[in-house]
């Protein structure tokens, strides 16, 4: 059984999680870059890197199935 | 041969060049393991795409599949991409070392005719005889050695269809990459092309002399006549099987008969055949909420689980089966051929609303997500026709909008036999889908009439031959749908339904409240205010709280009911499935304002960012997020107080 504080701990992650993961791919690209150099300046560079190499939720579902191939 | 991911930059580059369908896709995938989309129609391939093949011998080789082209003289968007990398004008991208020229051999006389701009250019080029095997069943006997002569450029045959279909092109690039590590580095890293040489190249092509493309293009269609003659292949082709079909499917009135028929046999069998599955995974998501209320004590995790993860994703997740069964229709009928008819037998129609037949593919396209459509616009030429094309794209009734019509539709539209036998909630399906299509085109004849006007364009379309559907294509369509949905379910729409569990769980109500907890939460009150807008339309705060994510994706309007609802509800409640609870909780027409809102519903915002990249301008997104908007409110509005009407 999970006691009552741990659960509020998965909880709170879980949801910062989500929120962070939401943010990401429904930010357009050039806010997404944005917010990518910000994080970079802050010395948080693979957080940066990783949200500036990735795709918004319309490169996700785009191209009806037509991923940029890199192979 | 493998597929690898992120090229080293030294490496050779390859592009596979040719017309629209002559199989460049296909072979790429081959050559690569990639499972980049193909089907039976030109326009497939609108944008640049690259993979690595690594030869027998180790070589590591970049290959990039360009959309379809029938001259260096490009007329569309997706034709300036292909003739951009061919000439080494894009950005970033060196000219290619090698062209591999694909044609179909069973239309040389036309195939051909890209070849010779590409022997202009200077490229070293060989030739990849596509599609053999339908050549020799149609008794066409192309001697590759005599071609390869005549032509002056090395052939080789390949079937992109088939496994070992592109063996004797592995082959020579490997023989070709090798020769070259023999005699020194690539040309790409030996002759880089300055502007200088493009320079050249341009004015070798005319491209700066438009007046001499005519000149160049009967030159050219005079050489690859003079190949035919002496391949012996200059005899008109005889009727084949697909002309003899065609003279029934393209009749001007059976043609339409059978389309109609065939749609409707569609969305008959995505209710009829889905259900037994839909049951399956809604009984499993219900043992496993079953199963974590046990496992979970009392709290905010357990709280997480059931009213936001399961009642939420969970909900969307049901839907699977419909979707997947919608595209193993669609699949089929693209990889045989016929949905280019169904563009050539609309053209008439959307030709009397200001569209061209082109316009259908893209629209097609908008059926899986308006996104790909608006990215297939790029095979339209004219520029008022495309824009047209873009802002009526999304009234097509994308995969996203299936799960609410689905739900709504099976708990309000009874499963009653009409006309026959027909399942009424097929029908109803039916007629959602074409509320699209036709209101679609009611928005094209007014862009025509009061804002874009323009001169209409005949239809030029290539009516590729019939074939049976390849299963691999099916297969690989499929799993891709299945994946994009499975991502969908598994990333944004879980994320968003957590953030609306928790918006809708906190604050906690005060000591003392007697109403459910949501209504104290900022879901609630989030809700509260956005009923001001859209009571007079008959919705209530539920459905307006289930709104504002299904603005991020369609579907997710209804995980996002699936959470409220299940916060919302009693003990005895949450029992029952989201479709007995608002089938018991909504008016008819209540319902059916819903359903008439999502034919039109506000954009996602990825189809807005998409036409802003599209169309390289804020402009048309705004326009189409007000018009959308406008069309959903004043459609849901009439919905609901003709219903009632009706209903007193």
């Amino acid at each position: 059984m999970i006691a009552g504080a741990t659960q509020w701990a998965i909880v709170g992650i879980v949801v910062a999680v989500c929120a962070a993961y939401a943010l990401k791919v429904l930010l357009p690209r050039g806010a997404r870059r944005g917010l990518a150099g910000w994080l970079a300046r802050r010395g948080f560079v693979t957080a940066a890197a990783r949200l500036d190499a990735s795709g918004s939720a319309c490169e996700a579902c785009s191209g009806n199935g037509q991923r940029r191939a890199r192979g | 041969m493998n597929a690898a991911v992120n090229a080293a930059t030294a490496s050779p580059l390859v592009a596979l060049v040719g017309n629209p369908n002559c199989g460049k896709t296909a072979l790429f995938n081959l050559l690569t393991g990639s499972r980049q989309k193909i089907a039976n129609y030109a326009g497939v391939t609108v944008e640049r795409k690259e993979g690595t093949l690594v030869t027998p011998r180790g070589t590591r080789i970049r290959l990039l599949d360009l959309p379809g082209a029938y001259s260096l003289h490009p007329r569309t968007p997706d034709e300036q991409i292909t003739c951009d990398v061919v000439l080494g004008r894009l950005d970033g991208e060196s000219r290619p070392d090698l062209i591999v020229s694909v044609v179909d051999a069973t239309n040389l006389r036309r195939h051909l005719r890209m070849v010779m701009p590409l022997k202009r250019a200077g490229h070293r080029i060989v030739i990849a005889l596509n599609m053999v095997d339908l050549a020799k069943r149609q008794g066409l006997r192309v001697d590759a050695a005599s071609l390869s002569r005549e032509l002056g450029l090395p052939v080789v045959e390949t079937v992109g269809i088939q496994a070992s279909g592109a063996r004797a092109l592995v082959e020579f690039l490997d023989a070709s990459a090798a020769a070259e590590g023999a005699t020194g580095a690539s040309p790409s890293a030996s002759d880089p092309v300055g502007d200088a040489a493009v320079a050249r190249v341009e004015k070798a092509l005319g491209v700066d002399a438009p007046l001499r493309e005519a000149d160049t293009l009967l030159d050219d269609h005079a050489e690859v006549e003079r190949v035919l003659h002496v391949l012996g292949l200059d005899e008109p082709p005889a009727e084949s099987p697909s002309d003899r079909i065609d003279r029934v499917l393209l009749h001007p009135v059976l043609g339409i008969v059978i389309l109609a028929v065939t749609l409707f046999l569609v969305f008959q069998a995505v209710f009829t055949w889905a259900t037994p599955l839909m049951d399956g995974i809604e009984w499993s998501v219900a043992q496993l909420a079953d199963l974590t209320a046990r496992v979970i004590p009392e709290g905010p995790l357990r709280s997480l689980v059931v009213d936001g993860i399961l009642a939420g994703a969970g909900g969307v997740l049901v839907f699977l089966p419909q979707i997947v069964i919608l595209f193993a229709f669609i699949l089929v009928l693209e990889d045989s051929g016929y949905l280019p008819r169904a563009a050539f037998l609309l053209d008439k129609l959307m030709g009397g609303v200001g569209l061209s037949g082109r316009s259908f593919i893209p629209l097609l396209s908008s059926f899986a997500c308006a996104i790909p459509g608006i990215m297939a616009t790029r095979t339209i030429p004219n520029a008022r026709d495309r824009i047209v094309t873009i802002m009526i794209a999304p009234l097509m009734t994308c995969s996203a909008r299936l799960p609410v019509y689905s739900l709504l539709i099976a708990a309000f539209i009874p499963a009653t036999k009409v006309w026959g036998g027909a399942n009424l909630q097929g029908v109803v399906m039916f007629v959602l889908y074409f509320a699209g299509v036709g209101s679609a085109f009611v928005v094209a004849w007014v862009m025509k009439k009061f804002g874009l006007r323009g001169a209409i364009h005949p239809l030029q379309m290539e009516l590729p031959n019939y074939h049976w559907p390849s299963l691999r294509n099916l297969r690989i369509g499929l799993l891709q749908r299945v994946e994009i949905f499975l991502r969908r379910v598994g990333g944004i729409i879980l994320a968003l339904m957590v953030i609306l569990w928790f918006l809708s769980s906190f604050p906690a109500p005060p000591e003392g409240a007697t109403g459910p907890a949501i209504e104290y939460s900022f879901a609630g009150k989030l809700g509260a205010m956005l009923a001001y807008v859209f009571e007079p339309i008959g919705f209530n705060w539920q459905i307006s709280i289930a709104l504002v994510p299904g603005l991020a994706a369609r579907e997710v309007a209804v995980g996002a009911l699936g959470t409220v609802y299940a916060l919302s509800s009693t003990g005895t409640d949450l029992e029952n499935q989201l479709g007995s609870l608002i089938s018991h909780g909504w008016t008819l027409p209540t319902a059916l304002a819903l359903l008439a809102w999502y034919v039109f519903a506000p954009q996602c915002l990825s189809t807005l960012a998409v036409v802003k990249r599209e169309t390289n301008s804020w402009k048309y997104p705004l326009i189409m997020a007000g018009y959308l908007f406008a069309l959903a409110y004043v459609a849901a509005g009439a919905t609901f107080y003709l219903a009632q009407w009706l209903l007193e």
